[in-house]
C-alpha cells in the first residue's frame, strides 16, 4: 500500500467516523440509513429493470404482497 | 243417481276430461324446465383447503342439482372473475385483479360441467354462471369461492417483517451508541448491500378429424381466446366432437386449466386468462363417436407480460419502510429508557455518553 494510498484510507476513516459520531445528530444518521435501506428494498423488489425483476422473481411472489406482473 | 250434466252427455264429459288432463300435463313442470331450476357449484377439494398457484381445483358445474341425473342438453355460460385488490396491499398478480380468468359458453351439456383450476391469487373469486335450455328458457346464478393464502407465504412474509424490525431496532441502538460502532454499522449496510407475437394456427392431422388449435396472443391482465376447431378431413366440413383442453404452465409443469371432455358441434372458444407471464403449452384432444382415435393438437405460447404501476409497486415498500422506522425508534428508546436491574432492584439510566 502506497503512502498516498493509506492517507487517502485514513481520511476516509476519519470521515465516516466523523458523520457516525454521537457528535452528529441521530436524527441524521437515521435519515441516512432509511435512505440506503428505502433504495435497497425499492431496487429489490419493486423495479421493473428485467434482470433485477427476473433475479427476485421468486422472492417477490414469496412475499404475497408484492406486486410482481 | 244424478251427477249433473256429464252423466247425461257421455261425450261432453269425455271432451272435459281430456282437457283437464291437457291442463293439468301442462301445469306440471316439463322435465327440461326442471333442469335449470337449480345450478350447483362443486369445488373439490374445498376451497378452504386450496392454496394460490399450488392445489388443483375440480369445479363441477351441475345444471340439474344432481350429477348422476342426465337430462336433455343446455347451453352452459361460465364467467369466472379474480378477486378485488387489498384494502391496503395488493396480492403479488395485481395486473390479474378484478379481471377475467375464464369465460367460456359451452352448447349440448348434460348433467354437468367440470374442469380443473389452479386459482392464482388469495381472496375472493366470483363464478358467474348462465343455463340455457333448449326452450330459450335461462337461469343466470352467481357464486363466491374464496382462496386463502399459502401459508408458507404468509409465515416468510412475517418473517421478512421481523427481520425489518430488528435491522431498524439494532440501528437505533448502534446510532445511539458510541461513534466507532456507529462507523462499522454503516459500513456494513452499504458494503453488505452490494449491488410472442401473433400465433398463427397448428394443425393437427389424424385419422379421425382435422383439428385446428388457435391461441390470441396471450397478455397478462386480458384473456386470450383459445379457438379449436374440428373438421372433416377433405371436405372441412366441421365435425361434431368431444374435446379435452389443456393447459400447462411449462417452467413448473404444472396443469392449470383442464376441461374435460366437452361435447362441441365443430367448435370449442374458450377466453382464458395466462396468469404466469411464462412459457405455457395448450393441448386439444378431440375424440368422435363414429370415428376411431383421437387427434390431438398442442401449442406452446410465450406470455407477454407488464409492469404495474409504480403507485401499487410503490405501497409494500413504503411499508417495509415504516417497519424499519418503527424498529429504529424502538432502539433508539430502548436506549434511552431507564434499565431496572433486578438483581439490585435499582434503575440505572441508560445514557450513550455514559455508555461511552
Amino acid at each position: 500500500m502506497t503512502e498516498r494510498t493509506a492517507r487517502l484510507t485514513h481520511e476516509v476513516t476519519l470521515g465516516l467516523a466523523s458523520v457516525t459520531s454521537e457528535r452528529f445528530p441521530f436524527v441524521l444518521k437515521s435519515a441516512a440509513f432509511m435512505a440506503v435501506v428505502g433504495v435497497l428494498l425499492y431496487v429489490s423488489l419493486a423495479a421493473a429493470y428485467p434482470p433485477v425483476h427476473d433475479a427476485m422473481h421468486d422472492f417477490r411472489h414469496a412475499l404475497a404482497i408484492v406486486p410482481c406482473h | 243417481m244424478s251427477y249433473g250434466h256429464e252423466s247425461r252427455n257421455p261425450a261432453f264429459g269425455a271432451l272435459l276430461f281430456l282437457v283437464s288432463l291437457v291442463l293439468m300435463f301442462a301445469s306440471l313442470p316439463s322435465p327440461l324446465a326442471a333442469q335449470v331450476e337449480h345450478i350447483k357449484v362443486q369445488v373439490s377439494p374445498d376451497t378452504t383447503l386450496l392454496r394460490p398457484l399450488k392445489d388443483s381445483a375440480r369445479i363441477t358445474i351441475d345444471v340439474d342439482g344432481s350429477a348422476e341425473t342426465i337430462r336433455g342438453p343446455v347451453q352452459l355460460s361460465v364467467r369466472l372473475t379474480a378477486p378485488a385488490s387489498g384494502a391496503i396491499v395488493s396480492s403479488d398478480f395485481p395486473l390479474i385483479e378484478e379481471t377475467r380468468l375464464i369465460d367460456m359458453t359451452v352448447a349440448n351439456v348434460t348433467g354437468s360441467l367440470s374442469w380443473d383450476y389452479i386459482f392464482p391469487i388469495r381472496g375472493e373469486y366470483r363464478l358467474d354462471v348462465s343455463a340455457t335450455d333448449q326452450q330459450g328458457r335461462r337461469l343466470e346464478r352467481s357464486f363466491t369461492l374464496r382462496v386463502h393464502e399459502n401459508r408458507a407465504k404468509v409465515a416468510f412474509l412475517i418473517g421478512f417483517i421481523a427481520a425489518l424490525f430488528l435491522l431498524g431496532l439494532v440501528a437505533g441502538r448502534v446510532f445511539s451508541a458510541p461513534a466507532g460502532v456507529a462507523a462499522i454499522f454503516m459500513a456494513l449496510v452499504v458494503y453488505g448491500a452490494g449491488p410472442d407475437q401473433g400465433l398463427g394456427a397448428d394443425t393437427g392431422r389424424g385419422a379421425a378429424l382435422e383439428g385446428e388449435l388457435t391461441v390470441a396472443p396471450p397478455r397478462v391482465g386480458t384473456p386470450s381466446i383459445i379457438r379449436w376447431r374440428g373438421t372433416e378431413p377433405g371436405s372441412g366440413k366441421p365435425v361434431r366432437a368431444t374435446v379435452t383442453l389443456r393447459v400447462v404452465q411449462l417452467e413448473k409443469g404444472k396443469e392449470v386449466f383442464a376441461l374435460h371432455r366437452v361435447p362441441t358441434d365443430g367448435t370449442l372458444d374458450v377466453a382464458f386468462q395466462f396468469t404466469d407471464a411464462s412459457p405455457h403449452r395448450v393441448v386439444a384432444m378431440a375424440t368422435t363417436r363414429d370415428r376411431q382415435g383421437a387427434t390431438e393438437v398442442a401449442r406452446t405460447v410465450e406470455v407477454e407480460s407488464a409492469t404495474p404501476p409504480l403507485g401499487i409497486r410503490v405501497w409494500p415498500v413504503m411499508l417495509f419502510l415504516l417497519v424499519v422506522l418503527a424498529g429504529l425508534a424502538a432502539g433508539r428508546f430502548s436506549k434511552k429508557r431507564p434499565v431496572r436491574l433486578p438483581w439490585i432492584g435499582k434503575q440505572v439510566k441508560m445514557d450513550p455518553k455514559e455508555a461511552s
